[in-house]
C-alpha cells in the first residue's frame, strides 16, 4: 500500500499540495481529477521522488528509495523514453533495470497498437510516442503504476481500445493511479475516484458508492466543485444587456 | 554490472553512428584535402610536409569535426528531443552519478578515438608525401622533423615532449567529464557551460609550439578548474544523487 502522510509541497511561496493524506492499496484502479494547477502532477511526482517535499510517503511501511522504486512505474505525456533509441533497444535497456519486466506483455502491446520496433522513438508520431509511454509503464512489473495525463494527443477510439486492454491485461495486484481530465471517459474503468483541488484532497469516492447513491461522475465533481450550473447563462445576459 | 554495461550502452547506442559517420567525414574530408595539396604542390613548387599539412588545412577541418564531437557528446542524455529523461535514470537500479560516471568514461574513450584517428591520418598522409614526392625533397627524417616544426602535428603527437602528453591526456579526461556534467545539469534545469569553454579553449591553445612547458601547465590547470565547475565542486554542492 502506498500511504501519503500529511504531504505538503512548495514551489516559492506558492502552495502546490496542502497536507494531502491518501492510501492507494494494491489492485485498485484510481481515477485523479482535478483542474490544470490542482496539483495532481505535483503529488504523483512526489510519490515518485522526483520532488521534495514535506510529510511522510511510504509504500508498505518503507520509504520509496531506490530499493524499492522498480514498484512503482510511471507514464506521462511529457514522455520519459530516449528519443534516439528504438522499442527493441527500450526492451532490452528496461529488461536489465526492471526484473519483472514482461517480455510477453510488451510484445503483446506493441502488436496490438502496431508500433514499429526498429524505429527510433522521436520519428514517432505525438498518439504513438503515448502509446508506447504507457506500454513501457505497464511491462516494467511494477505493483503501481502512475500514470500522468497519458492520452494526451491520442484520438477518442484509440484511448477507447487502451482502457479496454488496459482492463483486459491489468493482474489483481496491479495498481493504476490515472490522471486525466477525462472524466467521463475513465468513468467506467476506475474503482475510485479522487478529487484534487488547489492542493488539496477534496474528494474521495468508490465508483460503488457513487452507483449505490444513484449519481455519475460528472454529477459527484460538480457537487464537490459547487459548480453553479447557471453561470453561464448568467455571464452570456449580462454580456448581451450590455451590447 | 549487467546494469552498469547497459546504462554505457544507451550513450553508446543513441550515439555510435553519428560518431562513427563524423570521424569517416573527417578522415575523408582531411585525405582529400591533403590530396589535392599534394597534387597541387607536385606539379608546382614543391612545399615541404609540414607547411603542406598548413596549406591543406587539416587543422581546420580537425577543429570544426572536434567541436561537432563536443556537440553531440553533450547534448546525449539532454532533454531536448521532447522527454524528460530524468523520470526514467532517477529510477534505474543504479544512480544518476553512476550513469554521469559511465557516460563521461564514454565521451571520454570517443575524444581519445578522436585524436587517435588524427594521428593516424596524418602518419598516413606523411608516408604518402614521402612516397609521393621526388626523393631531392625527402629523406628518413622528413616526418620526424615535420612533427617537429608544425605546432599542430607537434601537439597532435608531441614525441618526446611529456607535459603535452599530459596536457592532452587532461584535455580528452577534462572534455568527457565535462560534456557528461552538462547534460546531467541540463536535465535539472541548470545552465553550465563549462564544456562550451573548453571547447573553445582546447582549439584555440591545442596547437603550441615545441618546449613550452608554462603554457602546458596552465592550459592544463585551466582545463581541470573548468571541469571542477563542471561537476560543481566550487560552489560546493557537487553531483548529489537525489533519488
Amino acid at each position: 500500500m502506498i500511504e501519503i502522510k500529511n504531504v505538503s509541497k512548495y514551489f516559492g511561496g506558492k502552495r502546490a499540495l496542502d497536507a494531502v493524506s491518501l492510501a492507494l492499496p494494491q489492485g485498485q484502479i484510481v481515477g485523479l481529477f482535478g483542474e490544470n494547477g490542482a496539483g495532481k502532477t505535483t503529488l504523483i511526482k512526489c510519490i515518485l521522488g522526483y520532488l521534495r517535499f514535506s510529510g511522510e510517503i511510504t509504500l508498505d511501511g518503507a520509504p520509496i528509495s531506490r530499493k524499492n522504486i522498480a514498484r512503482l512505474s510511471f507514464a506521462t505525456s511529457e514522455h520519459s523514453f530516449f528519443p534516439n533509441l528504438d522499442a527493441t533497444a527500450h526492451k532490452e535497456f528496461y529488461e536489465q533495470h526492471f526484473p519483472q519486466f514482461s517480455e510477453k506483455r510488451f510484445r503483446g502491446l506493441m502488436e496490438f497498437f502496431e508500433l514499429p520496433k526498429h524505429k527510433a522513438l522521436r520519428h514517432f508520431s505525438t498518439g504513438q510516442k503515448n502509446q508506447f509511454e504507457v506500454i513501457l509503464s505497464l511491462c516494467q512489473g511494477a505493483d503501481y503504476i502512475l500514470m500522468d495525463e497519458p492520452f494526451a494527443g491520442n484520438d477518442v477510439f484509440n484511448r477507447e481500445d487502451f482502457y479496454k486492454v488496459l482492463l483486459g491485461i491489468l493482474e489483481p495486484s496491479e495498481t493504476v493511479l490515472l490522471s486525466t481530465h477525462l472524466l467521463e471517459e475513465v468513468e467506467n474503468f476506475i474503482g475510485r475516484a479522487i478529487l484534487i483541488r488547489r492542493g488539496k484532497i477534496v474528494g474521495d469516492v468508490s465508483m460503488l458508492e457513487l452507483e449505490d447513491s444513484g449519481k455519475c461522475l460528472m454529477d459527484y465533481v460538480k457537487e464537490t466543485y459547487h459548480y453553479k450550473a447557471d453561470r453561464v447563462s448568467k455571464a452570456l445576459s449580462e454580456l448581451t444587456d450590455e451590447q | 554490472m549487467r546494469q552498469h554495461l547497459s546504462v554505457l550502452m544507451l550513450a553508446a547506442r543513441s550515439t555510435i553512428y553519428k560518431i562513427l559517420g563524423l570521424f569517416a567525414f573527417t578522415a575523408v574530408a582531411e585525405c582529400a584535402l591533403f590530396y589535392f595539396a599534394l597534387q597541387k604542390t607536385l606539379g608546382g613548387e614543391p612545399l615541404a610536409l609540414e607547411q603542406l599539412m598548413s596549406e591543406s588545412r587539416i587543422a581546420l577541418v580537425c577543429g570544426v569535426s572536434f567541436l561537432l564531437l563536443c556537440a553531440l557528446l553533450s547534448l546525449t542524455g539532454c532533454e531536448i528531443g521532447g522527454s524528460k529523461l530524468r523520470y526514467t535514470l532517477q529510477r534505474l537500479s543504479v544512480g544518476e552519478i553512476t550513469i554521469v560516471f559511465w557516460w563521461a568514461v564514454y565521451n571520454v574513450a570517443c575524444f581519445f578515438l578522436f585524436w587517435a584517428l588524427h594521428v593516424v591520418i596524418v602518419l598516413l598522409l606523411s608516408r604518402l608525401y614521402v612516397a609521393r614526392m621526388d626523393t631531392a625533397y625527402v629523406s628518413g627524417q622528413t616526418i620526424l622533423l615535420a612533427f617537429y616544426r608544425n605546432n599542430f602535428l607537434h601537439s597532435l603527437l608531441p614525441l618526446a615532449e611529456t607535459s603535452r602528453y599530459i596536457r592532452n591526456a587532461i584535455f580528452v579526461l577534462s572534455l568527457g567529464i565535462s560534456a557528461a556534467c552538462f547534460a546531467y545539469r541540463q536535465r535539472r534545469g541548470e545552465k553550465v557551460f563549462a564544456i562550451v569553454v573548453l571547447a573553445m579553449l582546447v582549439v584555440v591553445y591545442f596547437s603550441k609550439a615545441m618546449g613550452n612547458f608554462g603554457s602546458d601547465l596552465l592550459l592544463s590547470l585551466t582545463a581541470l578548474g573548468i571541469t571542477g565547475s563542471a561537476i560543481g565542486i566550487w560552489k560546493g554542492r557537487g553531483l548529489e544523487d537525489e533519488s
